[in-house]
C-alpha cells in the first residue's frame, strides 16, 4: 500500500458533491500515472482518513467509481483500479475533453482563428516540456 | 438515532425553541446551524437533560429515560467542564471512574495525538487546548452517539485542523454525531445532514451532497437564502 | 449505589483543606481561651492559696471562647450548605455538566452532597468532643499542681453552655429536637437552592414562601396549649417534622433530576 504517501491534502469546494470530486481525483490520478491499472487502493475507510473527509462521502465515491467501471472489488480483497483498457481511454478522453472544451469556452469570445490557436497551443506545450526538463529554467 | 419532536423552550421570556422537529442518524454527522442565540446548544443540552424542555419529547434510540442515556451519548460542551484544580489525569480518572463506557486506551491515544499534557491543570488551560480535552473526554468513551457544541469556536486554524481530523476519523464512523456551529465553512465538506434553525424553527434540514448534486448549491448558499430574508 | 459513594467520596475530598482549617481554628480559639482563663487565675491564686482552680471552672469561664470558636464553623458549614451546589454552577469550566450527566441519575448526586453536608457537621461535634480532651490535658500541663483541684469530667463536659444547649443536650428529646431541626434546616436550604436553579428568581420566591411555611407549620401546633395535652402537641411537631422532611426531599429529587438547568 505505498499510495498512502501519495495522497495529499485535497482541498474540496463546497458546490460540487464531494464524492464526485473524489472521483475524478482518481480520474486525475489514473490519467496521470499516479494509479496505475490493477494497482490495489486504498480502503474506504483508509482514504476517508487520508483526505479528511466524511466516512459516508468515501463510501459513496467508491459506489460511484465502481458502477463507472473504474474500480474493482473482488470479494474481501482491496479495490482496484480497472484493467480494462477501454474504461481507461475513455476516462482519458473524458478528462481531456473537458480541458479543451473550457480552453475553447474561455477564448471563444476572442474569435481566434482556428490556425493562429493551434500555433499557440504548439508553442506553449513545447515551452511547458523543456521548461520541465530545465526544471523550470528560462524559455525555450 | 436521536429523534427531538415538537421541542419547545423558552428562556427570559423569548421562545428560543417554537416546535422543532428533526432526526440525527447513527453513522451520520448532522450540523445544526443557525446563528447565535438560535437555540443549537439549547437543544444539546435538552438532549442531555441539561436543560428541560417547555414542551415536546427527545427519544434517543426509542427511549426516554436518563438511566442508561449517558451511556449511550457524549456531550462535548464549548468547556471542559471539570474543576479548575483538577489535572488532566483527574479528569480522565473521573471518566474511567463513572462511565462503563470509558475506553482508556483511546482515552490516551487522543491525548496524544492532541499533544496534551496529563499533568496540566484543567484552569491553566487556554480556550484552544480546553477545547482538545473536552474532545478527549467525549470521544475517548465507547458511546453511540456524540454532540458537540460549537467545537471550533476560539480556536487556531491549526487546532481545527486536528479537529477536522477527528471527524474523518473512524473517531466519529459508526456513531451518530450532532455538531452546532454558526461558522460551516470549513466542516461543510464532512457533514452528511445540515438542519437550519431559523426562529426556533427548522427552516431547512437538508442532505448535504443532495443539495450539491442537484442544486449545485454549498450548505453555505442555502444558509443565505434562509437567513438573509 | 457506587455512584453514591464516589460522589460522596469527591464532595469530602474537596472540602478536605476547609475542614482541617476549621478543625484547626477550634482547637486554636479554644486553647487559647483556657490558656487565658489560666493565666488569670494564677493571678488570683498568688493572691489567695485557697483559690483552687477546676477544669470545670476553666470551662465554665470560657464559654465566650466556646461560642467564638464554634461560630465561625458554624457560618462556614452553613454557608457551604449553598456552595456545595453553587461552586458547581460557576466558573469557567462548569463541573455541574459532568455531575448531571453521569449514568444513574440524579439521586445520587442529591444524597451525596446531602451526606457530605451531615458529615462535615458531625466531624466537627466529634472534634469539639476530643477537643475536651484536649484542652483537659492543656489544664493539666499549664496549671500549678497546687491550683488544680480534681473534678470529674463530666462537670467539665456540663459545664460548657455550648455544648449543652447545642451540640449535646443532655436529654435524649433536646437533642432530637436539635439535630432535627438542623437536618431539616440543611434540607430546606438544598431545596431552596434547586428551586432557584430550576426557577431563578421565580425560584427564590418560591424558596422563601417555602421556608415560611415549613417554619409556621412547625410553630403552629406549640399556640394550641390550650387546647391540647404537651405531649400531644410534641407528637403533632413530629408528625409535621417527619412529613416536612419528606416533602423537602421528594421536592428537591424532582427538581433536581427534572426541573434544573445546567
Amino acid at each position: 500500500m505505498d499510495n498512502h504517501g501519495g495522497w495529499m491534502e485535497t482541498a474540496f469546494n463546497t458546490r460540487d458533491p464531494v464524492y464526485l470530486q473524489v472521483v475524478r481525483l482518481f480520474k486525475e490520478r489514473i490519467v496521470t500515472g499516479r494509479l496505475s491499472a490493477g494497482e490495489a487502493i486504498p480502503s474506504r475507510r483508509e482514504i476517508a482518513s487520508l483526505l479528511k473527509m466524511n466516512p459516508n462521502t468515501a463510501q459513496r465515491a467508491y459506489k460511484e467509481m465502481e458502477e463507472q467501471g473504474l474500480i474493482v472489488t473482488e470479494g474481501n480483497s482491496p479495490s482496484r483500479i480497472t484493467r480494462d483498457e477501454e474504461v481507461l481511454r475513455h476516462i482519458r478522453s473524458e478528462l481531456l475533453g473537458e480541458a479543451v472544451r473550457t480552453f475553447i469556452g474561455s477564448i471563444r469570445n476572442m474569435k481566434v482563428p482556428l490556425t493562429e490557436i493551434v500555433e499557440l497551443v504548439k508553442g506553449e506545450y513545447e515551452a511547458d516540456v523543456t521548461g520541465g526538463r530545465n526544471n523550470g529554467g528560462g524559455d525555450a | 438515532m436521536i429523534h427531538i419532536q415538537d421541542a419547545h423552550k423558552r428562556y427570559r421570556g423569548r421562545k428560543v425553541l417554537d416546535g422543532v422537529t428533526f432526526k440525527a442518524e447513527k453513522g451520520q454527522i448532522t450540523c445544526l446551524v443557525g446563528m447565535n442565540g438560535a437555540g443549537k446548544s439549547t437543544l444539546l443540552k435538552a438532549i442531555m437533560g441539561l436543560v428541560p424542555l417547555s414542551r415536546g419529547t427527545i427519544k434517543v434510540d426509542g427511549v426516554q429515560t436518563k438511566r442508561e442515556l449517558y451511556e449511550k451519548v457524549s456531550f462535548i460542551p464549548d468547556h471542559a467542564a471539570m474543576p479548575g484544580g483538577y489535572r488532566l489525569e483527574e479528569g480522565l480518572q473521573f471518566m474511567d471512574d463513572y462511565y462503563a463506557s470509558w475506553n482508556p486506551t483511546r482515552a490516551d491515544e487522543l491525548m496524544a495525538f492532541f499533544q496534551l499534557n496529563a499533568r496540566d491543570r484543567v484552569g491553566n488551560l487556554s480556550k484552544g487546548t480546553a477545547a482538545k480535552f473536552g474532545l478527549v473526554l467525549g470521544l475517548a468513551a465507547d458511546t453511540e452517539f456524540v454532540l458537540m457544541d460549537e467545537p471550533f469556536s476560539g480556536i487556531d486554524v491549526f487546532s481545527r485542523e486536528m479537529i477536522g481530523e477527528v471527524f474523518s476519523s473512524r473517531l466519529v464512523e459508526e456513531r451518530g454525531v450532532l455538531v452546532t456551529t454558526h461558522e460551516i465553512g470549513e466542516i461543510e465538506y464532512l457533514l452528511d445532514r445540515a438542519v437550519l434553525l431559523k426562529d426556533g424553527k427548522v427552516a431547512r434540514d437538508i442532505d448535504c451532497e443532495q443539495v450539491r448534486d442537484e442544486d449545485g448549491k454549498s450548505v453555505l448558499d442555502v444558509m443565505r437564502e434562509v437567513y438573509r430574508t | 449505589m457506587s455512584q453514591y459513594f464516589k460522589l460522596l467520596a469527591l464532595e469530602v475530598r474537596r472540602f478536605r483543606y476547609v475542614l482541617a482549617g476549621i478543625m484547626v481554628y477550634t482547637l486554636i480559639v479554644e486553647c487559647v481561651a483556657v490558656a487565658l482563663d489560666i493565666n488569670n487565675h494564677s493571678r488570683l491564686f498568688e493572691w489567695n492559696n485557697d483559690s483552687r482552680h477546676s477544669f470545670a471552672e476553666v470551662i465554665r469561664n470560657t464559654q465566650s471562647g466556646f461560642q467564638l470558636a464554634i461560630v465561625i464553623p458554624v457560618a462556614v458549614l452553613l454557608a457551604y450548605a449553598l456552595l456545595i451546589w453553587y461552586r458547581d454552577w460557576f466558573g469557567r469550566h462548569p463541573f455541574i455538566y459532568r455531575q448531571m450527566t453521569i449514568p444513574g441519575g440524579r439521586a445520587p448526586l442529591y444524597f451525596s452532597k446531602l451526606t457530605a453536608i451531615l458529615l462535615f457537621v458531625f466531624s466537627m461535634v466529634a472534634w469539639q468532643l476530643v477537643l475536651m480532651s484536649v484542652l483537659r490535658i492543656e489544664y493539666v500541663w499549664l496549671t500549678p499542681d497546687a491550683m488544680q483541684e480534681a473534678v470529674d469530667f463530666t462537670e467539665a463536659m456540663t459545664s460548657n453552655e455550648v455544648f449543652n444547649t447545642f451540640l449535646l443536650p443532655p436529654s435524649f428529646k433536646a437533642f432530637a429536637l436539635n439535630y432535627g431541626l438542623g437536618i431539616l434546616l440543611i434540607l430546606i436550604l438544598f431545596t431552596g437552592v434547586l428551586m432557584e436553579r430550576s426557577y431563578r428568581i421565580m425560584g427564590i420566591v418560591a424558596g422563601l414562601i417555602y421556608a415560611a411555611l415549613n417554619v409556621t407549620l412547625l410553630i403552629l401546633p406549640t399556640t394550641f396549649g390550650l387546647y391540647l395535652y404537651s405531649s400531644e402537641i410534641w407528637a403533632i411537631c413530629l408528625i409535621v417534622f417527619g412529613l416536612e422532611v419528606a416533602a423537602a426531599l421528594w421536592i428537591s429529587l424532582i427538581l433536581v433530576s427534572k426541573k434544573v438547568s445546567a
